[in-house]
């Protein structure tokens, strides 16, 4: 390699490295570590992803309507946020009028018994007519996303029994029954959670009980493979 | 140049002389060489380290300016590390859950090399991968707004500093990364680094940390 070569690398990955708009880091963080940085939701890339996959499926059967946020505009919550302020999307289905859907990303679901308590799972499909502060009333299915540092790791039992309790508490267990309508990606028509990694061998029946699927290899590139 | 001390004289004489080894065609800058020379450790100025008129260097850092010698891995090590804003914390943090001993002193940089390589792979490039595939799905589904897209942290202070805009980051991403790659290949081939530096360089440095630049207050 040359000085020029070199002097290059430099910007390639000064450039690489960091938000071109806001000069602000760019990538995963927490992956490596926990709490390795304090940068609040620095690892929504995948996260982003997968809602995108999501929403590109749908859009096979739906008109999809973005819906700017109040505040915002058409900019996505990097950390859990208030649904008022945040952009989503709306669903509705091309041959059947009454088959339509809110798809919202990282918004605050609150309890209704316990208001003070919210949940933000990654990906919430909400009912059609859902409000700008919605509880669980309001929420059919929910999927969270799970970045693996190496692809081989594989979720931790206490990922799944997490997103169990999110699954629980916010009372989308019927999730694999509603109208959704998937183009291509019909198993994963439920509360999924979604993983470049690997799913944790040996749990499926746990999983079937309580109504989760973890969905495995879920990238750009492999063939996913659902359990549970 | 040469140095003469005569010690037997009533007085010391020192004598130096000069002479033109080469004359280079382009300027030879400080910056070219950081990586190279044994006694920098403030890579951010690194010109505090020649404050004497006269100090010495040695053979292969001399050749390092000569023939363009320089030690090639350390340096490629030390540009990226330093290059790569607050994922250098990031870096450290997990170098020192495997590897701690790298940041102690005598860095083996074949290993840095490599674990550099795992870093930028997950925590960068994977990533942007991520974000490319999300632009063209959303270029798909929502053309004409998609140039407004990103993401924020607080929807009450939504400036232009702390707004993450999908479109010029994939510009930038279109713009670098079969670059970056290239730069791999370079370094690597088929997993093994490649780069043979001068043996010298490896007594030189043998127990040297890693050549990093702490920004402590980098909130970037």
């Amino acid at each position: 390699m040359t000085k020029t070569e070199i002097k290059k690398l430099k910007i390639v990955v000064e450039k690489l490295t960091k938000w071109e708009s806001s000069g602000k880091a760019f990538g995963h963080f927490n992956v490596l570590v926990e709490h390795a940085t304090h940068l609040k939701g620095a690892d929504r890339l995948y996260e982003f992803f997968c809602f995108m996959k999501i929403l590109e499926n749908l859009s096979k059967n739906y008109k999809i309507i973005l819906q700017p946020g109040t505040k915002s505009g058409k900019i996505f919550p990097v950390a859990p946020g208030n649904k008022k302020y945040w952009v989503y999307f709306k669903a509705e289905h091309n041959t059947d009028p009454t088959n339509k859907y809110q798809i919202c990303y990282g918004t605050k679901i609150k309890l209704r018994k316990a208001p003070k308590t919210s949940f933000a799972p990654d990906i919430s499909i909400q009912k059609y007519d859902s409000t700008e502060d919605p509880d669980e009333t309001m929420v059919e299915l929910i999927m969270d996303a799970k970045f693996k540092f190496k692809n081989t790791d594989t979720l931790p039992i206490i990922q799944l029994n997490d997103f169990i309790q999110r699954v629980t508490a916010l009372e989308t267990i019927n999730a694999d029954s509603i109208s959704l309508q998937f183009s291509s990606l019909l198993g994963l028509k439920g509360n999924c959670l979604l993983t470049n990694g690997n799913a944790l061998n040996g749990h499926e029946t746990y999983c079937k009980i309580y109504k989760i699927k973890q969905v495995e290899k879920f990238d750009t590139e492999s063939c996913y493979n659902v359990v549970g | 140049m040469n140095l003469r001390i005569n010690t037997n004289e009533e007085y010391k004489e020192i004598s130096i002389s000069y002479e033109i080894v080469k004359l280079f065609d382009d300027e030879k800058l400080l910056d070219d060489y950081i990586y190279s020379f044994r006694r920098i450790t403030n890579y951010t100025n690194p010109i505090r380290h020649f404050n004497r008129k006269y100090s010495r260097l040695f053979d292969v850092e001399f050749d390092a300016i000569i023939e363009d010698n320089i030690y090639l891995k350390r340096t490629i090590v030390g540009t990226v590390l330093n290059a790569m804003h607050s994922h250098q914390r990031g870096f450290i943090t997990y170098i020192s859950g495997i590897e701690p001993e790298l940041l102690i002193g005598g860095a083996d940089l074949d290993k840095a090399l490599e674990i550099l390589w795992d870093y930028l792979k997950y925590a960068i490039l994977e990533p942007a991968n991520y974000l490319m595939k999300s632009a063209e799905i959303l270029k798909l589904i929502v053309p004409d707004e998609f140039v407004e897209i990103g993401f924020g942290l607080e929807p009450h202070k939504l400036y232009k500093n702390n707004t993450q805009m999908i479109q010029p980051q994939v510009q930038i991403i279109e713009d670098h990364l079969q670059e970056f790659y290239n730069y791999y290949f370079e370094i690597f081939i088929v997993g093994k680094i490649q780069i043979q530096d001068d043996f010298r360089y490896k007594n030189l440095f043998y127990n040297s940390p890693l050549p990093i630049k702490i920004k402590p207050n980098d909130k970037n």
